[in-house]
């Protein structure tokens, strides 16, 4: 093992010693560096003040209304998974959606990107309506769903 | 035990893990309350904790609950749902929740005082160092525990911790070059 340690090799061997002991040869390293690196003692020194400026904390209690609500969720949310959405409104959402790709594939299918919005034929429009309309709905769903929540959190609390 | 005891059993844990890496008291119920609600639907659905590894395994929830919480404050901010916040105003939510005894001078008022500065360099430190550093002051766990809980290496674990170190030092002189402790660590508390 190389005997020449710099001050970072040092700081991390400190760390490592508060977790498990280190062998002989590399605690004697350490200290011997020590006792003539003042920035290395510092840097002990800083630790032990960090450590013991967090022992320090005195920790609060959760709040009761906290732990309640949160207790209430939780059984809302094990009622919740029983009546979970069933399995055929699920096959029929995936139907659908396969069926409006497939006619979203067909209306524009004969669209170019030269073509004004005016050229487009009945089906081509109403395809791109549906787009912009489930585009805009994707990017506003998380804001109105966190408004929900966050509505029926609060009446829940009171 | 049935999943109502260790609620009982490990609430103040999650608490106090929550207040540590949250940047004030609101989200850290938010945190909270996310991580309980994930630990039962993991439960539910027999992903529980093995034996002796509740703790630990509360915490990884609890972890990866944070990391959302920043994912999703950082799309917000993305589309201006929600502001930046300078290092001054996150120190200064750190905070609240936090109750430092000795503060009038039980053992010396500079002494209390680093501590104070300890406690809001914390709220400065970034999100992967800060957990590193409360699972181990905070929680006293062992590197290899940090490591299986945030599912990173054990020599990560180290370099993070390191870095946390230094960057609290760094505060620490800081707060000693100025030996002003009321404006240094009092400065915009509310």
């Amino acid at each position: 093992m190389t005997t020449k340690l710099d001050c970072r090799d040092i700081e991390r061997l400190f760390i490592g010693a508060e977790d498990r002991d280190l062998p002989e040869d590399l605690k004697r390293l350490v200290e011997d560096h020590l006792r003539g690196c003042g920035r290395c003692r510092g840097f002990a020194a800083d630790r032990t003040a960090i450590r013991e400026g967090i022992a320090a904390v005195r920790w609060p209690a959760p709040p009761e209304a906290l732990v309640r609500r949160t207790r209430r969720m939780m059984a809302g949310g094990r009622e919740g998974r029983a009546a979970a959405v069933p399995a055929w409104v699920i096959a029929a959402l995936a139907v659908t959606a396969v069926v409006t790709g497939l006619w979203l594939a067909v209306s524009l299918a004969d669209v170019t990107p030269d073509m004004a919005l005016a050229d487009l034929p009945v089906a081509g429009l109403a395809a791109v309506i549906v787009i912009i309309q489930n585009a805009i709905t994707l990017l506003l769903a998380p804001v109105v769903l966190r408004a929900v929540r966050s509505r029926r959190s609060a009446s829940q609390s009171a | 035990m049935t999943f109502d005891e260790l609620y009982e059993m490990y609430t103040p844990h999650v608490y106090r893990f929550a207040l540590a890496l949250a940047r004030d008291p609101g989200e850290a119920e938010d945190l909270f309350q996310e991580t309980w609600l994930r630990a039962i639907r993991a439960d539910s659905s027999g992903a529980g904790p093995a034996g002796a590894e509740i703790k630990g395994w509360l915490f990884a929830i609890a972890a990866n609950a944070h990391k959302d919480l920043l994912r999703k404050r950082r799309v917000r901010r993305l589309f201006l749902l929600e502001r930046s916040r300078s290092m001054a105003e996150r120190a200064a939510d750190a905070d609240q929740g936090w109750d430092v005894p000795g503060r009038a001078g039980d053992d010396g008022t500079a002494r209390s005082d680093i501590r104070l500065c300890v406690r809001r360099a914390m709220g400065k430190l970034p999100a992967k160092e800060r957990r590193v550093f409360v699972l181990k002051d905070i929680e006293g766990l062992k590197h290899e525990e940090i490591a299986r809980i945030l599912g990173i290496p054990e020599a990560t674990v180290r370099t993070l911790l390191h870095r946390a170190i230094k960057r609290l030092r760094r505060e620490l002189a800081e707060f000693r070059t100025t030996r002003e402790p009321e404006a240094a660590c009092e400065e915009g508390r509310p």
